[in-house]
């Protein structure tokens, strides 16, 4: 671990977090682009800086992710937009020195646990992970999609309303599995379907924009300023909140380490079910006002769980479980290192250091840059709305095109966020819109790829054990939110 | 009137060292594919080694989507000046004749192949399966108890499949293919005992042979691959069969020729500079560099193989 307390390698470390910090603030610019665009640097250099350039990159861009979300309501990436209005909300009330304060202090707990895991028992999770088919994968999309259902303030049928319209926007395009083009009118831009990246920025931030200017009356008004000392909101408070709630945070890490590590899971479903799992369980009456606290620290503490646990079947198996580990295995190979069990005693060093970056980037980097980040989103929110809101709609368009370059990103941009405003009207909720779209896909792909592979016996879904093991949880879930739904009708 | 001689030959001037000096502005460079991919390291790689060749910026540009047709139609639509080019797969080989674009390889101007990744025949490590004939032998004694799997139906490691059944004399039905996202999960799915053979790219299945997961029992190239030096050949297997899912650089069509010229020498130079081949070399991808003219045959012909090998996998109806 030596080699990782030298200049050089604190430096990158340090940079990399600067750059991953910028990157996920922005909307549109998500830690998958930051570590692309980082490739050709990553080529030229020391895998011992590299690596954990990489490793400090992911971290903090996923965190930095709910500075959107607390300035403007726009989650910066997929993984914050499991608790954009909790956390947008919280923020509102007590100030966003807090809110990003939760949001940094939780992603550091959680990203230690799955970097915990990470270290002792990387080879035994991986042997878990193998065992994952597409029926498994079919059934944590059935599950994510129920948990979606309750996992709503308001009417369960106005939720379900929202994630059918969201997995029916996912069917657009080249179907994932026999090749055929979906709703495509003849237009190309089509044939790829609806990125849920766009949508997201359309449905929260866009409609955002919109709803400030048609409500007349209503404007929500600028945020409170931070009550108290700035390192009192960003630090002592969020600790305090986590010691009420230490179940919770290592629950939530745990959820995230679990979704993380499942390759092609990852970050983005493990806030996803941790939070839904907050929201299902949570609701202890009225007097409880510490709620949306909750259901943000349970998101953000198991998305950075996943970044760390996504290294997992990459380094045991060689399976790149996301993007960033297929760009991480892409300089294992260039560097002719061996992924595989071997890797932790023939490489002891290189893994050792890994692991010392992931913790550095946890415990130092992420409450450092976080809190520059809440120091200067606290100036932000002082502008005045009408101000501000010329430039979250600038953003949102920047955000949109920025994801491929491509104009006509624009144009959905803007169509989901007129079609977000009216759905805000009706009271549906917006976040499910997206929870659809992104399990949309994972759910008909494996549900086909599993139909073809038994050949239509569809008894098959019922065969494996894990699968079982999913398919009872889906109907625990059903059980405890009508539950729950029919005791808050009463009440 | 002297001052407007002056002008005029100041005029002509710039007008014969425009025509003189193409590039004169920074260079667009589509990729149709998302970042990281091995497509758009490639054309990353390339685009930095252009900087310094032609001397003026090139800027990487990803245009993903619609498999890749978005970034290959907006490179065909681009301006044929020579200032905006771009990398074009394999795919634009396929689409045409699954109807999915109009587009064809005659919307362009090949200006040189980079990299030509072989596909390899793989199995898990704890398959009966020690050579690639004793796998055909049970596919073709059991035809139907098998599914391979790598990437979406009538994709290029679907074709792989066909190609080399094909050639084996074993009807392709004998061995199914269950559809994927890609490489990844379907190196997943082999994993988990969801299918039984992947047949994907020689570099996706590298790390999982490292790590002692899975068996490698050829690679469909014409010769062995420099860092894989025990993985056989299927021409050594005694089959004529070779295919890959490959990247090279084009322009829109009807490019100036003047303008073509200046970049194929570029590129051709680019593609030979050690700092192109060394990363790219040890990431795992396989090169196989051509220059603008063998580029144009090349495409031509992987136009012909594999819609031929897409009526003979079903995807396309005569």
């Amino acid at each position: 671990m030596t080699e990782l307390f030298t200049w050089p390698a604190l430096v990158a470390l340090a940079a990399g977090g600067l750059y991953g910090a910028v990157f996920g603030s922005v909307p549109g610019l998500t830690a998958t682009l930051a570590v692309a665009l980082f490739i050709p640097i990553a080529f030229f250099l020391d895998p011992i800086l590299a690596l954990p350039a990489i490793i400090s990159i992911s971290a903090v861009a996923i965190y930095a992710g709910d500075v959107g979300s607390v300035i403007a309501k726009i989650p910066g990436t997929p993984a914050s937009a499991a608790y954009v209005e909790e956390l947008h909300g919280l923020s509102r009330r007590r100030g966003p020195g807090y809110g990003l304060g939760i949001s940094a202090m939780g992603s550091a707990v959680g990203g230690i646990i799955g970097t915990a895991l990470l270290i002792f028992s990387a080879t035994s999770l991986a042997a878990v992970a193998k065992n994952f088919s597409s029926f498994e994968y079919f059934w944590i999309a059935v599950l994510g999609l129920t948990a979606g259902i309750f996992a709503s303030s308001g009417s369960s049928l106005k939720a379900l309303v929202s994630l059918l319209i969201g997995v029916m926007f996912s069917t657009a395009g080249i179907d994932p599995t026999l090749g055929y083009a979906r709703f495509d009118f003849g237009n190309p831009n089509l044939l790829g379907g609806l990125n849920y990246i766009v949508a997201m920025i359309g449905l929260f931030g866009f409609s955002e924009v919109l709803q400030n200017v048609f409500a007349r009356g209503e404007v929500a008004g600028t945020m409170p300023a931070d009550k108290g000392a700035p390192l009192r909101q960003f630090f002592v408070r969020p600790v305090l909140l986590m010691l009420r709630n230490k179940l919770l945070v290592v629950r939530s890490s745990l959820i995230g380490t679990f979704v993380g590590f499942l390759p092609g899971a990852g970050a983005d479903i493990g806030a996803w079910v941790a939070s839904s799992f907050e929201k299902l369980s949570g609701r202890r009456g009225d007097a409880d006002t510490e709620e949306e606290d909750r259901v943000v620290l349970a998101g953000t503490s198991s998305n950075n769980a996943a970044v760390a646990s996504a290294w997992i079947p990459a380094l045991s198996l060689g399976l790149p479980g996301d993007t960033v580990t297929a760009i991480v295995l892409g300089v294992f190979m260039m560097k002719g290192i061996t992924p595989g069990p071997m890797l932790f005693e023939q490489q002891a060093t290189l893994v050792w250091s890994l692991f010392g970056a992931f913790l550095i980037a946890n415990l130092v980097l992420l409450p450092l840059f976080g809190f520059l980040t809440a120091r200067i989103a606290t100036v932000v929110v002082r502008i005045p709305l009408n101000l501000l809101l010329g430039v979250i709609a600038g953003l949102c368009v920047v955000g949109a095109y920025a994801i491929n370059n491509n104009p006509f990103d624009v144009f959905v941009m803007v169509a989901m966020g007129v079609f977000a405003f009216l759905l805000r009207i009706g009271g549906f909720p917006l976040a499910q819109v997206v929870l659809g779209m992104v399990l949309g896909p994972i759910l008909e792909q494996n549900f086909m790829v599993s139909a073809i592979k038994s050949r239509w016996d569809l008894m098959a879904f019922f065969d494996r054990p894990i699968a079982i093991g999913l398919m009872i949880g889906t109907v625990i879930v059903i059980a405890i939110g009508v539950r729950i739904k029919a005791r808050a009708a009463r009440a | 009137m002297k001052r407007m001689l002056t002008l005029l030959a100041a005029l002509a001037l710039a007008g014969a060292a425009l025509a003189q000096a193409f590039p004169t502005r920074p260079i667009t460079f589509t990729v149709p594919w998302s970042p990281g991919g091995g497509t758009d390291t490639a054309s990353r790689t390339l685009a930095a080694m252009l900087n310094e060749g032609l001397g003026v910026t090139v800027n990487v540009v990803n245009r993903t989507g619609g498999g890749g047709v978005v970034g290959h139609l907006a490179l065909a639509q681009a301006q044929a000046n020579g200032y905006t080019i771009g990398a074009i797969t394999v795919e634009i080989t396929m689409l045409p004749h699954i109807g999915q674009t109009d587009l064809t390889y005659e919307d362009y101007t090949p200006l040189g192949l980079m990299i030509n990744n072989p596909s390899a025949v793989s199995v898990r490590a704890d398959a009966p399966w020690e050579t690639l004939d004793e796998l055909l032998e049970h596919i073709r004694a059991n035809p139907g108890e098998l599914q391979a799997s790598g990437t979406a139906m009538g994709g290029i490691w679907d074709l792989a499949r066909i190609g080399m059944l094909d050639v084996a004399g074993i009807d392709p039905d004998a061995m199914p293919w269950v559809p994927s996202q890609g490489a990844a999960p379907a190196f997943q799915e082999l994993l988990a005992g969801g299918v039984d053979v992947v047949t994907a790219a020689l570099a996706e299945a590298a790390p999982l042979m490292q790590a002692g997961e899975v068996r490698v029992l050829g690679v469909m190239a014409p010769e062995r691959i420099g860092r894989f030096p025990d993985v056989p050949t299927l021409t050594e297997l005694g089959l004529e069969w070779s295919i890959g899912g490959w990247a090279g650089v084009a322009a829109p069509a009807n490019i100036p020729d003047e303008v073509r010229a200046v970049l194929a020498e570029a590129i051709e130079e680019a593609m030979a500079s050690p700092e192109f081949v060394d990363p790219l070399t040890q990431a795992g991808f396989t090169l196989q560099p051509m220059n603008a003219d063998e580029f144009s045959t090349f495409v031509q012909t992987q136009h012909e193989v594999n819609g031929r090998l897409l009526r003979l996998a079903g995807v396309v109806e005569d």
